[in-house]
């Protein structure tokens, strides 16, 4: 069996963080999607790996649909991303402050 | 019995029903609908009257309301002679106000014509379903409506910003009472499990008495907001900016006497809990003197007797505070009478000298208008408590009461305030209806209203000599029948007569005391108003600034309410943008430092990090319970 | 696994089923269908909407669980999609005026709101925690687009940017809870998590996945602090969307959130009720005390929404059943006024929502009594005034508060409503008592005018004779543990 679980959740958790890290300090919005990304990747980590300790099915299934979901809001972001580009001409997110307070 | 009762109520709904669905039809047209509906609706109410005299009571659920597990409250009225009497009074006087209406709107346009007949007639419905409601959510249904229609009421003449203004400050004012009165009932729900009247006054003292208190407190805060009580009275005199008749409606019938038949209903409560009792006598005996010295300077014709419908309201709350709950809901029943009186006679002189109410020029009208003139002189004799008039047989009651059930302090100021207001109103009829005119343009201009506003004056001022003879009927008239319902705490019937016979003499020596020395200033000019005015300068000026305390509300809570969201929650904010710096522990501290308040920055990034922190804060709650 | 079996268990899915065949239609039709007929597409709409409510109103009373047990048809899913269903339909009326005002006058709309529906009542009869995550996603994936669909306007695309981004943080965060739970229970199914629960001592790490997944809640129904989304959202997205966005997805959310804690994890109530409890009183005042300095009445709402999110939250802190049933009377009530609200200010709005601010409401009752009745008539509701649906629900959020004991909770939330009262009644003032500064010259498409009876009428019927919905949402929460 190798490793137990527990580093495979550590894994888990520091990917999804560093998606989280991201979010919050890059400015480019496709590179911000992509941290999106990463967590989405960080929590099916931690379902396939409890998954196989479980030997249960349930988690593998879950990361199916978790990759689907993450595939459908890449095509929709990546239109909402290419709509603002084309109004404001940029990518960055400190472009999207018109409403505040 | 039931369809009379739902008659009374519901008529003056579909009046204001129809009006305000073709109100494009109805237009001028509209007191066609809504004058019969409120008499109709007068007729209905005297029935109930006269079946309940008759001995009947009746206690439905037209249908249930909210049918949910144990909590059930219904739609559903409870008649008995409280809430007929009340009934009663309410649609009898409302139905002499619309029909006044009639004449003193004449020039008002179409749509605001109708406008106005519909908000009228929403306003009774709601009092009338206010003092018939059965449980407690029904009465509090009522008891917002009343706020929300003297709201509309109230700004009716919205195009002056001080009529908007006051509409908003009656319903705000009202509305800070009305979260103690729902507060109440909660407690009332979560304590006793039922709201309805008859399961809670029935059980009522299962409860020990510090939580009745409470209880009663809570439900007080919202009769005072109500009712105009200090210190949430300021909404009244402000609310001099609706048509007159509408403050003849406030100030007689509905809305503020609501708070008083609020306490009666519930004397099952008050009566378990002494202390709150005496707080509410005791704010009603200080409201009562208080706003009396207001009244005493101020030379506007509606607000003196604003600031004495404060006071009579007062009188009413030291009856329903001392025990004597039938004295004070005759209070209320004459008082409407001889204040609606009063301020439709204001209204009338109001209506033809085109708005003026500075007392200071009027003078010597009673010649140009006599039955306006006259009918105002026979209120103000009721109200200053002159035998035969009615104000006499209530307000001798309460003292009475007062005194028997030992508040003497009570009772000496209330004979006080009796005396200060014989002077005050007569004052204002010695400035405005005799004397010499002041401005002789004024003078010409007045001439006697129409026929369709001095019927109802006459009616009225027949009320208000003659109501107080109710008091004289068999088994102790009017409060021996109210007594049936409200049962007093002590019988006070069999005390000395003598006393009871000084008292009386007392209390009317300060009425004529108060009449004389209002003739010898105003009319004989010994000792001259003027120079008193200004020898007695600090408290006359005081007293005419209303003890300032509008200033004080505005200075210590308004201004800082408003300052504080738009200082520190706006500019704040705004410099902490225009700072920027674009740092994010820097953000963070930033965000946890100005704690809850508003950090819309528009920026994605923090609120990403408000997220996280806020999972961060929930987490650790979550951990710690 | 017979036939038999297998249309026995997709009979459930039939009202779903209907609003796909449906979508899809009016995707094909506008692909190969003539040009300028893309309203009649809203119309189709509203019959596939009609049709599914139907079958849905046939299935009341019924229960099962299928497909795997991970989707379960009982009263609550039922009542909750049939005002998914009342809300799209009235978002669909409000919108054929405005998509044409905007010249967006595409049928993809249409077919996004019925996607969305969809997702919807997968939420909301989910009982395994993924099903509910999808039905999450497939909402969430339309309301993006929907948020962003007048492509061309600054504030809109803006929107759905921080729509994409903070909605995409919450579902990892909701993500990441999931799998804390998993990894304690081992199963995501409610019967599951709750069969853990009952027998096991509160791990740190499914305390901590079960505050994710609230914080994912949280999220959706904009409470405080994780709020900070919405008003710049519903504030770019259009109207009838924004309006579309505030009451339908916090239906579902509050119906799984009660699902959840109510079933799932009931027995760890002492935690998580400390934990709505905080979430309650923030987002009350927060919402509010923003609310009172905004100009902007697009955002003056989306605060306001935070703040009814609180009061809704006093039910959840209840923990029974009574609170259950008043949460989703009161997400009822709450979601017609709102719509009724939005779709005013997408009315009066204009071309491109040049006029949303509230100084531009200004005498509205003089030039259109109608329509400023109706939005006095929301706002009067959004303040509570007795009579109207408002005023019912907080009534009834409040009562099943105070029966719980939570009576601190219970006065925080009376307070806030009276604060509250001062910014709704600021519009209606504006509208009745200000001097209008200006023509008004829109047009007011008629499906507007239908929808906007509709909400006054349902405003005063669940006011006025609120029983027999308040009894079927009592009976909705049969299953709540206590």
């Amino acid at each position: 069996m190798g490793i137990g679980v527990f580093p495979y959740i550590v894994l888990s958790v520091l990917v999804f963080l560093l998606g989280a890290l991201g979010l919050m300090i890059r400015r480019n919005a496709i590179v911000m999607f992509l941290c999106l990304e990463l967590m989405l990747n960080g929590v099916n980590i931690m379902f396939v790996a409890l998954s196989r300790r479980m030997c249960s099915a349930e988690g593998q299934v879950i990361v199916l649909f978790v990759m689907a979901v993450a595939a459908a809001e890449a095509a929709i972001g990546m239109a909402v991303i290419t709509a603002f580009y084309r109004v404001r001409g940029g990518v960055d997110v400190d472009r999207a402050q018109l409403m505040k307070w | 019995m039931k369809l009379w009762v739902l008659g009374a109520v519901f008529i003056p709904l579909l009046g204001a029903a129809v009006n305000g669905i073709f109100l494009w039809i109805t237009k001028k047209k509209a007191h066609l609908i809504a004058v019969p509906a409120l008499f109709a609706s007068c007729i209905c109410s005297l029935v109930v009257l006269s079946k309940v005299l008759g001995g009947a009571h009746a206690d439905f659920d037209l249908y249930l309301w909210i049918p949910v597990g144990k909590f059930v409250v219904p739609v559903g009225f409870l008649i008995d002679e409280l809430s007929a009497v009340m009934l009663a009074t309410v649609s009898f006087v409302a139905a002499w106000i619309h029909l006044y209406s009639i004449g003193y709107m004449e020039h008002e346009t179409p749509r605001g014509y109708a406008k106005y007949f519909c908000w009228l007639n929403l306003f009774t419905f709601f009092m009338l379903l206010l003092v018939s409601a059965n449980n407690f959510l029904l009465m509090f249904v009522g008891w917002e409506g009343v706020g929300l229609c003297s709201y509309l009421l109230i700004g009716y003449w919205y195009e002056k910003a001080s009529a908007a203004n006051a509409g908003m400050k009656a319903f705000v004012t009202t509305r800070l009472g009305d979260l103690g009165f729902m507060i109440g009932l909660f407690a009332i729900y979560k304590y006793y499990g039922s709201l309805m009247f008859a399961n809670v006054f029935s059980h009522a003292s299962i409860l020990s008495s510090s939580l009745i208190t409470v209880i009663t407190l809570l439900l007080f805060v919202g009769a005072v907001g109500k009712s105009a009580q200090f210190p949430l009275y300021v909404w009244l005199p402000d609310a001099m900016e609706g048509p007159t008749p509408v403050s003849s409606l406030i100030h007689a019938a509905t809305m503020v006497t609501a708070g008083v038949y609020m306490v009666a209903r519930c004397h099952a409560l008050y009566n378990l809990a002494p202390f709150s009792a005496e707080i509410v006598a005791s704010i009603g005996a200080f409201t009562a003197l208080f706003a009396a010295t207001i009244a005493l300077v101020n030379n506007d014709l509606k607000r003196v007797l604003a600031y004495s419908t404060i006071s009579q309201l007062g009188y009413m709350f030291i009856g329903v505070g001392v025990g004597v709950y039938a004295a004070g809901i005759f209070h209320l029943f004459t008082h409407a009478f001889f204040k609606g009186l009063m301020f439709l006679t204001a209204g009338s002189v109001m209506h033809v000298l085109h708005g003026e109410l500075n007392m200071q020029k009027m003078g010597g009208l009673i010649k140009k208008m006599p039955i306006t003139g006259w009918t105002f002189v026979v209120g103000a004799l009721a109200i200053s408590g002159i035998p035969p008039f009615s104000g006499f047989w209530s307000k001798d009651e309460i003292l009475a009461g007062a005194f028997f059930h030992g508040h003497p302090v009570v009772w000496i100021v209330g004979t006080f305030t009796a005396f200060l207001t014989a002077f005050y109103m007569f004052r204002l009829i010695f400035l405005t209806f005799f004397g010499k005119p002041r401005d002789a343009h004024l003078y010409e201009m007045a001439h006697e209203s129409p026929p369709v506003m001095t019927i109802p004056l006459i009616v009225l001022a027949i009320g208000s000599a003659l109501a107080g003879f109710f008091a004289l009927g068999p088994h102790g008239g009017i409060v021996g029948f109210l007594n049936k319902t409200l049962g007093e705490t002590v019988a006070h019937g069999k005390e000395a007569a003598g006393v009871g016979h000084l008292l009386l003499i007392i209390s009317v020596a300060m009425g004529v005391l108060g009449i004389a020395l209002a003739y010898s200033m105003y009319i004989r000019r010994v000792p001259d108003p003027v120079v008193m005015a200004r020898t007695l300068r600090p408290i006359y000026t005081l007293l005419y600034n209303k003890y300032y305390v509008d200033e004080v509300y505005f200075a210590f809570i308004i201004n800082p309410l408003v300052g504080g969201s738009r200082y520190v929650l706006w500019k704040f904010m705004d410099v902490a943008i225009i700072d920027g710096v674009v740092n994010g522990i820097g953000r963070l501290c930033r965000l946890v430092g100005s704690g809850v308040r508003q950090f819309q920055t528009g920026y994605i990034p923090d609120y990403v990090w408000m997220i996280l922190v806020g999972a961060v804060v929930i987490y650790w709650i979550g951990i710690l319970f | 696994m017979s036939v038999q079996m297998l249309s026995v268990s997709i009979r459930p899915l039939l009202p779903v089923i209907v609003l796909l065949v449906t979508g899809m239609m009016v995707l094909f039709m506008d692909a190969f269908g003539a040009e300028g007929r893309e309203s009649h597409y809203g119309y189709l709409g509203l019959a596939g909407l009609a049709i599914a409510g139907w079958l849905a109103f046939k299935m009341w009373g019924t229960h099962s669980l299928s497909f795997a047990h991970t989707l379960i048809t009982d009263k609550l899913s039922i009542i909750t999609s049939l005002i998914y269903f009342l809300i799209a339909g009235l978002t669909i009326l409000f919108s054929p005026g405005y998509l044409r005002q905007e010249e967006r006058n595409l049928a993809e709309y249409y077919a996004l709101i019925l996607f969305a529906v969809v997702g919807l009542v997968f939420m909301t009869s989910a009982q395994h925690l993924v099903l509910f995550f999808v039905g999450l996603e497939v909402l969430s994936i339309s309301l993006y687009a929907l948020a962003g669909f007048v492509r061309q306007r600054d504030l809109c695309n803006e929107a759905a940017l921080k729509y994409l981004f903070l909605g995409g943080f919450a579902s990892a965060i909701l993500l990441m809870g999931m799998a804390f739970i998993y990894s304690v229970t081992g199963s995501l199914y409610f019967q599951d998590v709750a069969r853990y629960v009952i027998h096991s001592h509160p791990s740190v790490a499914l305390l901590l996945g079960i505050v994710l997944v609230l914080v994912g809640f949280f999220f959706k129904v904009s409470a405080a602090p994780f709020h900070a989304w919405a008003p710049d959202v519903y504030g770019g997205a259009p109207a009838p969307v924004a309006g579309f966005m505030a009451t339908a997805a916090k239906v579902a959310v509050f119906g799984v959130m009660l699902r959840f804690l109510g079933m799932a994890v009931y027995p760890l109530k002492v935690h998580w009720i400390a934990v709505v409890t905080v979430v309650s009183v923030a987002s009350m005042v927060i919402g509010n005390f923003a609310a009172l300095r905004q100009d902007n009445i697009k955002r003056l709402l989306a605060y306001s929404s935070i703040a009814h999110a609180g009061y809704a939250l006093v039910g959840v802190a209840a923990a029974s059943r009574q609170g259950g049933a008043a949460v989703l009377f009161y997400m009822l009530a709450y979601s017609l006024m709102n719509l009724g609200a939005f779709g005013v200010v997408s009315l009066v709005g204009r071309k491109g929502e040049r006029y949303v601010k509230i100084s531009d409401y200004a005498g509205l009752a003089a030039k259109h009594p109608v329509l400023a009745a109706a939005m006095a008539i929301c706002f009067f509701s959004l303040a509570g005034v007795p009579g109207t649906a408002g005023f019912m629900g907080k009534f009834y959020v409040f009562a099943s508060g105070v029966r719980a004991g939570q009576i601190p909770l219970v006065v925080i939330a009376v307070l806030n409503s009276a604060v509250a009262a001062y910014y709704y009644l600021r519009v209606v003032y504006m509208m009745y008592m200000e001097e209008p500064k200006e023509e008004y010259v829109f047009t007011i498409h008629p499906a507007a005018v239908i929808a906007l009876v509709i909400i006054v009428i349902g405003i005063f019927q669940l006011g006025l004779i609120p029983g027999g919905v308040l009894s079927a949402s009592y009976s909705s929460f049969a299953w709540f543990m206590s």
